[in-house]
């Protein structure tokens, strides 16, 4: 990992695997920096000597970034709750909103999964479910894990949860549904279930939900049944709109043709 | 419990007379009948089974089993599940002159694999008089009953666990490769698949096929073989092929053959494969899977 991310917005949950502390350095800094530009309120989970350049001097006075070590927030309890440290995202969002800003920019330093802490086991079905908050459109987060901490199997696991920057996933509230921008595989298949399985009990209110696939440029056989689950397990009337003649192909290879609720509407 | 006989015929008179009477003791007995044959045979057949209207289904298997692996999953068990807890009737014919060498292998993994799922009986035409002699004697071995001049008579070659799990021919020196191990090499698997069948002069619907069926074997591979594997591209006319090579091992043998339950959250790369291709043919051991899929180049 060099200094440079890809280029990111709010919505985007990014998981980023440092090989050095230099390297994580440049990249947060960088990162963070971007939150200054954009009137973001600025999070980051972590070491507060790390934010010691005198740059960050008059933002963290104001608080509009603030830096707080995990052990002394989502884990004072001494464990990990998955739960409380999403419902500690809402509370961050409506604070920042309340507070004038355009968005919320995190950034977290996972090292603490890689020691004994209770709760952590439960690490990768939380990076999955809090891409439900991002896909609100108001936060954005860069997860840091370091692979010297971590084998591959968990790093791989822990990468698809973080959908960014190959898939950017919107919830949209007229009409009802989501906005789905890149491309979807594997890489984020964890993310993809999290947030399309969710999206009938997180978005309540309206008829139809519509999920607009139109600038979705692939997505393989899994990504195609899960875009069918709001209408084949959660019941709720579904249309898709701009699907390509590949993507229409994978549905119709689950069975979409005979489900009864749901409209398949081609991008040509 | 399935009867899986060879009807071993050398002209159109022995054909009828063997797929017709087979026919007729079936619709006799009340049994559902699917007549899954060559264009070749289609019309004659139909002719000689007028008389019987809307109780036979026919298909022609040069369309619907153009690719051996679609016959389970896309004829045979729509067809058995449409009758449930019926014995069904059907003749498949599978192999005919002018298939591919692979193709034929296919046929043979795909015939040995029928008895055990389906309930029934299932007649498979070989037309002796015009198909290669070693195909006829690889016939002899997924058939326990040979039919020859209207005769039925047991047969000693019959092996009920033959799989046809043979090589395949190597990849040519010349093909286009890649190598992938990770969930990050996966954008990169299907760029080069599509760059490579394009060049090809793959039409484009058939690229985005192709497409998505390496990235599902693909995903298996980084799923199930940590060491990852090789993607391989390159044009046999009238097909382009590629394979996929990994050292996993597929254990069961009706993989891609049989889709999973409604709620059985993935398993359907391989059936997808088989959907989405003209044939994939599968060669697995211990420490070892090769998977080759073939695309007509010409529409």
């Amino acid at each position: 990992m060099t200094g440079t991310l890809p280029e990111l917005r709010l919505g985007d949950h990014l998981c980023v695997i440092v090989d050095s502390d230099a390297g994580k350095a440049a990249a947060l800094a960088d990162y963070l920096r971007g939150g200054l530009r954009d009137n973001h309120r600025i999070l980051y989970y972590g070491d507060p000597a790390e934010l010691c350049d005198p740059a960050w001097a008059a933002p963290l006075a104001s608080g509009q970034v603030q830096v707080v070590p995990p052990e002394s927030s989502y884990l004072a309890s001494g464990r990990f709750d998955p739960e409380a440290t999403i419902a500690g995202w809402e509370v961050a969002c409506a604070d920042a909103r309340a507070a004038g800003h355009d968005g919320l920019r995190v950034a977290g330093d996972m090292s603490w999964a890689a020691r004994p802490v209770p709760g952590a086991e439960r690490l990768p079905w939380y990076e999955a479910q809090v891409n439900r908050v991002f896909a609100g459109g108001y936060a954005m987060a860069v997860c840091f894990y370091d692979r010297r901490l971590f084998t591959p199997a968990e790093l791989s696991q822990f990468s698809c949860a973080h959908p960014a920057p190959q898939l950017r996933m919107i919830r949209t509230d007229d009409p009802a549904g989501l906005r789905m921008d890149g491309e979807t595989d594997l890489a984020s298949r964890a993310a993809l279930r999290a947030v399309v399985e969710n999206l009938a009990d997180d978005l309540p209110n309206g008829e139809t939900l519509v999920i607009d696939v139109s600038r979705l440029r692939f997505a393989d056989a899994s990504a195609a049944r899960t875009l069918l689950h709001p209408v084949t397990v959660a019941g709720r009337r579904t249309r898709l709109v701009g699907c390509s003649p590949g993507l229409r192909r994978l549905l119709a290879f689950h069975g979409a043709d005979d489900v009864p609720g749901l409209t398949v509407e081609p991008r040509w | 419990m399935t009867d899986h006989p060879a009807l071993l015929y050398r002209d159109l008179d022995e054909y009828l007379s063997g797929t017709t009477a087979f026919v007729r003791a079936a619709v006799a007995a009340g049994e559902p009948v699917l007549a899954a044959v060559p264009d070749k045979n289609l019309a004659a057949l139909r002719d000689a089974l007028a008389d019987l209207g809307d109780a036979v289904r026919y298909v022609d298997l040069t369309v619907a089993g153009r690719n051996p692996g679609r016959i389970l999953p896309g004829v045979l068990l729509p067809f058995a599940a449409a009758h449930p807890g019926r014995r069904v009737a059907v003749i498949q014919e599978a192999l005919w002159p002018g298939r591919g060498p692979l193709e034929q292998t296919a046929c043979m993994q795909h015939d040995a694999l029928v008895s055990s799922v389906l309930t029934g009986a299932v007649l498979c035409p070989f037309d002796t008089g015009a198909l290669p002699a070693t195909w006829v004697r690889d016939a002899y071995r997924t058939h326990p009953v040979l039919i020859t001049d209207g005769e039925a008579r047991a047969n000693e070659l019959y092996s009920a666990s033959v799989r046809f799990d043979v090589p395949l021919p190597p990849v040519p020196e010349t093909a286009a490769t890649l190598a992938f191990a990770t969930v990050d090499d996966l954008a990169a698997v299907r760029g080069f698949t599509g760059r490579v069948a394009g060049r090809a002069g793959l039409p484009e619907f058939g690229v985005e096929d192709l497409v998505v069926a390496i990235n599902e074997l693909a995903e298996n591979t980084i799923l199930h073989s940590p060491a990852g594997g090789v993607v391989a591209i390159w044009a046999e006319p009238p097909v382009l092929v590629c394979q996929v090579d990994d050292r996993g091992f597929v254990a069961d043998p009706l993989a891609g053959r049989i889709p999973p339950s409604a709620t059985t959250e993935g398993g359907r790369g391989l059936l997808l494969a088989n959907q989405l291709c003209d044939l994939v043919r599968i060669h697995t051991r211990p420490g070892g899977t090769s998977i080759r899929l073939h695309m007509e180049l010409v529409a």
